[in-house]
């Protein structure tokens, strides 16, 4: 399964906010989108989810255009996973999962047993099976994220596209969600994640994509595009690269606090 | 999630009971009392052969002022406290009431216009509904025109569509014969089910059954549209229709429940509100909740309105005397 992303362009108000943007993904890979604020990552991920429909260029699941899928399939592809948020009605973890099955079932129907079951099965690979009767707003911002992701799966779909997942996490519950994420990869399902953080990338992705300025400044795996020049272009700092336990793993150290 | 299921089966059961009792009561008290033995009586007459121990009159009572009067009390309040918690979840927003998108202050123009030119009858009731109708279609069309977030296009549209028909609900006060029009005017607007008819309940059934049976079938939609709309979307949910078949349906609930009773407030706003404590969020089960509950307020009111004083009190007026108590008692009341 490749997504292919070719040519992508988005104007608003005769203003690009995406130019030319064009990348790929396969099955098993986690790919983080690197670029400052206003870079053009949320409107990629609309387009991507076919949320803005007036795009120029292609979106290709394996050759075949995402436009022309119908909304209910295209759930069953692509799944999204918001920042985790307040919502104004307060449902339970089993409820807000089970939201996730609605493509699976006629408009008309209620759910059935056999989506509570999907619901129970997701819950369970998450590992939050004991959050279910607990209400969503209760929970922590971390348990929240794990129950959204929890919902993209028993959407049954299987690319998964996050939005700085980890954005208002604290530490602890920033590698939870990572971890989890990082997992799933090993299932087959292919992530999409915006993120602030270069060292993210190095520590999960298999793939970077770097926006600045509406267009892709560079596109391969972390260790091959990550460079002090690149996160000096993309955020205005200065950092120094190291290396850790034989080159597994490298962070950005910024140069203002080594002196 | 079986045990919370079944929770809510409990709690729905237990509210169908309490409204049985209630429309028991009410048959039974009034300015003629019906001895509870009676009440069985006329009402098992109608299917088998019982020896007649109530009078004729009270037989009349029963069928032509009581049994219409209820139905409708129960109608009109279900399909407020509907269209309440309908308009909640598809603007996002626990404060949303019937009116909000000026079906009610279209009604009143409808009601005070044809006061006006035909004194009273079966036009007020016409005149209220289509009103009521037009307003939240001309409501509707202006918010499709405006740019940026369409819900927020919608109330504020709702907002000024709703005071150009208050204004010229009160042009036509002016000008009214303040000898029997303007009266008319005044009481039709403080909403009542005095006088309620057998045509009344017949105008009623049809809009409101329209408008109930889809949001029934769609209850499980409308929850996911509370989430947000990207997000409903990427789950697969068609979010523009299952809006505007919400907004439809609300609105016919509205308009039929405004044209036959008047402007009875209050019902539409709190009564989900109380719902949502009772039975939490889930449209499934809030839908028949508030829908039961508010039948049963509105029941409740209307047996004060019409026993406890020797002049009627027009219902509009009580709902909010016997509900602001019992709802600051409710949300100030420590959750143990």
């Amino acid at each position: 399964m490749v997504l292919e992303v070719k040519d992508l362009t988005y104007s608003y108000r005769n203003i690009k906010v995406l130019d030319k943007v064009s990348f790929a993904v396969k099955n098993s890979e986690l790919l983080c989108i690197l670029g400052p604020n206003g870079a053009g990552k949320s409107t990629m991920f609309k387009c991507i989810l076919q949320l803005l429909k007036g795009y120029k260029g292609e979106i290709l699941l394996d050759n075949k255009k995402l436009k022309e899928y119908k909304i209910q399939e295209l759930a069953r592809i692509v799944a999204y996973i918001p920042q985790s948020h307040n919502p104004v009605f307060s449902y339970s973890v089993t409820e807000m999962v089970l939201m996730g099955t609605a493509s699976q079932n006629s408009p008309l129907s209620k759910p059935t047993k056999s989506q509570i079951n999907i619901v129970e099965e997701s819950l369970e690979k998450i590992g939050i099976s004991y959050l279910k009767d607990r209400s969503f707003v209760n929970l922590s911002g971390g348990e929240r994220q794990l129950v959204l992701i929890a919902r993209a799966l028993a959407q049954k779909a299987k690319i998964l596209v996050m939005d700085e997942p980890t954005s208002d996490l604290d530490y602890g519950n920033q590698i939870r969600v990572l971890n989890t994420v990082k997992e799933l990869t090993k299932e087959g399902y292919t992530i999409i994640q915006s993120t602030h953080n270069p060292d993210q990338a190095f520590l999960y992705a298999d793939k970077v994509l770097a926006l600045y300025n509406h267009k892709v400044l560079s596109f391969g795996t972390p260790k091959y595009i990550i460079n002090s020049g690149l996160i000096k272009k993309l955020y205005n700092v200065d950092v120094e690269l190291n290396s850790l336990y034989d080159d597994k793993i490298r962070i950005c150290i910024p140069k203002s606090a080594i002196i | 999630m079986n045990k919370s299921i079944k929770r809510n089966k409990v709690i729905i059961l237990s509210l169908v009971i309490i409204l049985i009792i209630l429309i028991l009561i009410s048959f039974a008290i009034g300015k003629y009392p019906i001895e509870p033995n009676q009440v069985f009586g006329i009402l098992f007459s109608k299917i088998t052969n019982i020896d007649k121990f109530w009078t004729d009159s009270m037989e009349t009572i029963f069928f032509n002022v009581r049994l219409p009067r209820i139905i409708l009390a129960c109608l009109v309040g279900g399909c407020l406290a509907a269209a309440g918690s309908s308009y909640q979840c598809i603007f996002l927003n626990p404060m949303a009431a019937p009116d909000i998108l000026g079906a009610s202050s279209g009604a009143a123009f409808g009601a005070a216009l044809a006061i006006y030119l035909y004194k009273s009858g079966r036009q007020v009731t016409i005149s209220a509904f289509l009103f009521s109708l037009i307003t939240v279609f001309l409501v509707y069309m202006i918010s499709q025109r405006t740019k940026g977030n369409k819900v927020l296009g919608l109330i504020l549209s709702g907002i000024m569509i709703s005071s150009l028909f208050s204004s010229a609900t009160s042009f036509i006060k002016l000008v009214a014969d303040p000898n029997d029009q303007l009266p008319a005017i005044t009481y039709w607007l403080m909403g009542s089910l005095s006088g309620t008819k057998a045509a009344d309940v017949k105008f009623a059934i049809i809009p409101m059954t329209i408008g109930l049976v889809p949001l029934l079938c769609i209850s499980w939609q409308v929850n996911i549209l509370t989430v947000g709309e990207d997000e409903a979307r990427t789950m697969g949910i068609n979010t523009k229709l299952i809006r505007f078949i919400t907004i439809i349906c609300a609105t016919l609930l509205t308009s039929a429940s405004v044209a036959v009773s008047g402007m009875i407030g209050w019902v539409g706003l709190v009564i989900p509100h109380l719902s949502r404590k009772l039975i939490g969020n889930n449209f499934v089960y809030l839908l028949p909740t508030s829908i039961i509950f508010g039948a049963s307020f509105l029941l409740l009111v209307d047996n004060v309105s019409r026993n406890l004083w020797t002049s009627e009190i027009p219902i509009g007026i009580l709902t909010s005397f016997i509900g602001v108590p019992f709802f600051i008692y409710l949300i100030t009341r420590r959750e143990d």
